[in-house]
């Protein structure tokens, strides 16, 4: 039985890494019938060009400039959507004002949402805005839907037996929402640093990856614009990755609390 | 004081499922309400909890009542256990030293820790009896608690009922005469 797991994980890794393979040769031919560096640079070019990167101090200023912006956006958006979820969910008069201003921002495309902020707000601090901007109507929207869905038996069986307001939180409604909210970060995360980052391209605030990333274009360093391409599709699967297993932890500690101690009232 | 309903109507979705009702349970004492299904026991005792509204009538005697219910569904917290199903709604002079002891009194000391959802229906049950027996109120309303239990067991839980809900006001629906009489209930029929 561990024989036959353990084959089935080296033949999924196995299948992986051939794939992979695939593609990056197909990119390698790609590269020589073009034979044009400047349009196509090679799979070479670009892995040595990021190896040049990685030895540089603003190369991880830069990343340390988009990341903490981006990110700090994206805190805001969550802690912004539960705080208004929360609210249109127990007053529909707060739902009814602010829903106009989630239906203009699922409408309106980020590259005017962009313009608009650098008109407001500083290029340094664009990409906060943007990531903020691009989630917080996702952390908002799926909030609400996990309050609605509560199971309504529930919250009867908790009005008759007057339970508390904590006791309702933590027993009913957390585990309706969570995993809506948990679908919100994963949907967000994607959002935040596709947006953040087109906005910085945009913007060009000085020290960012999307400056980078824009000159890069402007002087026709392509393997440098790849290089920075595969450094923000790196970072971001790496920050999913962490805030997926810190969610997935919380959950599991949750529940894994309440499952066996007693000791949670 | 005693319960009181007085011409009591309600009806769904214009069909009307009490007509003029008036009962009253008294104070202290155990009454089973019986009937055919859909006579409408469980809309009464809904409407005794606050949960549905009346169309006409009057309800009295609910002032000075905290109510504990055991619901036609058990309506427990799924993926908690039994000790925290009942603590979730008693007062914290319900330690879970005191809910084992009355877990092992209904033989449900060994699964203690397990999640309700892996319980099986009759073991369930009795997690939302005592979580109703355990609460601090002083109307117990219990919708088919008996439900899912042998013969057995049920007659050993009607015997841990009666002991706990000495000097508290019981409405106990039940399709079974039986359970009436091992209760010393009153028995009130609902007829159509």
């Amino acid at each position: 039985m561990k024989l036959s797991k353990e084959s089935g994980l080296i033949k999924k890794y196995g299948v992986r890494f051939l794939v992979l393979f695939f593609w990056l040769l197909l990119w390698e031919l790609l590269y020589r019938v073009i034979n044009n560096e400047v349009f196509l640079t090679s799979p070479m070019s670009v892995l040595q060009t990021l190896g040049e990167l990685l030895i540089q101090f603003d190369f991880w200023k830069t990343i340390g400039f988009s990341f903490t912006r981006i990110v700090t956006g994206f805190i805001i958006a969550i802690l912004l959507g539960t705080i208004l979820g929360v609210l249109a969910y127990n007053f529909w008069v707060i739902e009814e004002l602010i829903s106009p201003f989630f239906i203009v921002m699922k409408a309106v495309p980020v590259a005017s949402f962009v313009i608009l902020s650098l008109l407001w707000i500083s290029t340094k601090n664009l990409s906060i805005l943007i990531s903020f901007l691009m989630v917080v109507p996702i952390i908002y929207t799926n909030l609400l839907q996990g309050l609605r869905n509560t199971d309504k038996k529930l919250l009867e069986m908790a009005k008759v037996f007057r339970m508390g307001t904590m006791g309702k939180i933590k027993a009913i409604y957390i585990p309706s929402v969570l995993p809506y909210f948990m679908s919100a970060i994963k949907v967000g995360l994607g959002f935040c640093w596709k947006a953040g980052i087109a906005a910085e391209v945009i913007g060009i605030p000085n020290g960012s990856i999307g400056e980078r990333l824009y000159e890069s274009k402007l002087y026709l360093m392509t393997d440098e614009l790849f290089a920075w391409t595969v450094v923000i599709v790196i970072i971001s699967m790496i920050f999913e990755k962490t805030v997926i297993l810190l969610i997935d932890s919380i959950h599991g500690i949750y529940n894994g609390r309440i499952k066996g101690s007693g000791d949670t009232y | 004081m005693d319960i009181k309903l007085l011409h009591i109507n309600k009806q769904f979705d214009n069909k009307p499922v009490l007509k003029d009702l008036s009962i009253t349970f008294p104070q202290g004492r155990i009454s089973c309400l019986m009937g055919p299904s859909g006579i409408g026991k469980t809309t009464l005792i809904n409407l005794i909890m606050g949960l549905e509204k009346a169309d006409s009538g009057t309800i009295t005697g609910l002032e000075d009542k905290i109510i504990s219910p055991v619901f036609q569904e058990d309506r427990l917290i799924e993926h908690w256990d039994a000790i925290n199903n009942i603590k979730l709604v008693c007062s914290k002079d319900v330690t879970n030293k005191i809910i084992e002891d009355e877990l092992n009194k209904v033989g449900l000391y060994e699964d203690r820790y397990k999640p309700v959802l892996t319980l099986s229906g009759g073991m369930r049950r009795r997690v939302a009896l005592l979580r109703a027996l355990l609460h601090d109120g002083n109307l117990l309303i219990l919708d088919e608690p008996f439900k899912g239990l042998d013969k057995e067991l049920k007659n050993r839980v009607i015997e841990y009922v009666k002991e706990k809900a000495k000097g508290k006001t019981v409405i106990l629906v039940t399709h079974d005469l039986k359970d009436a009489e091992l209760l010393e209930a009153i028995q009130i029929r609902m007829l159509e």
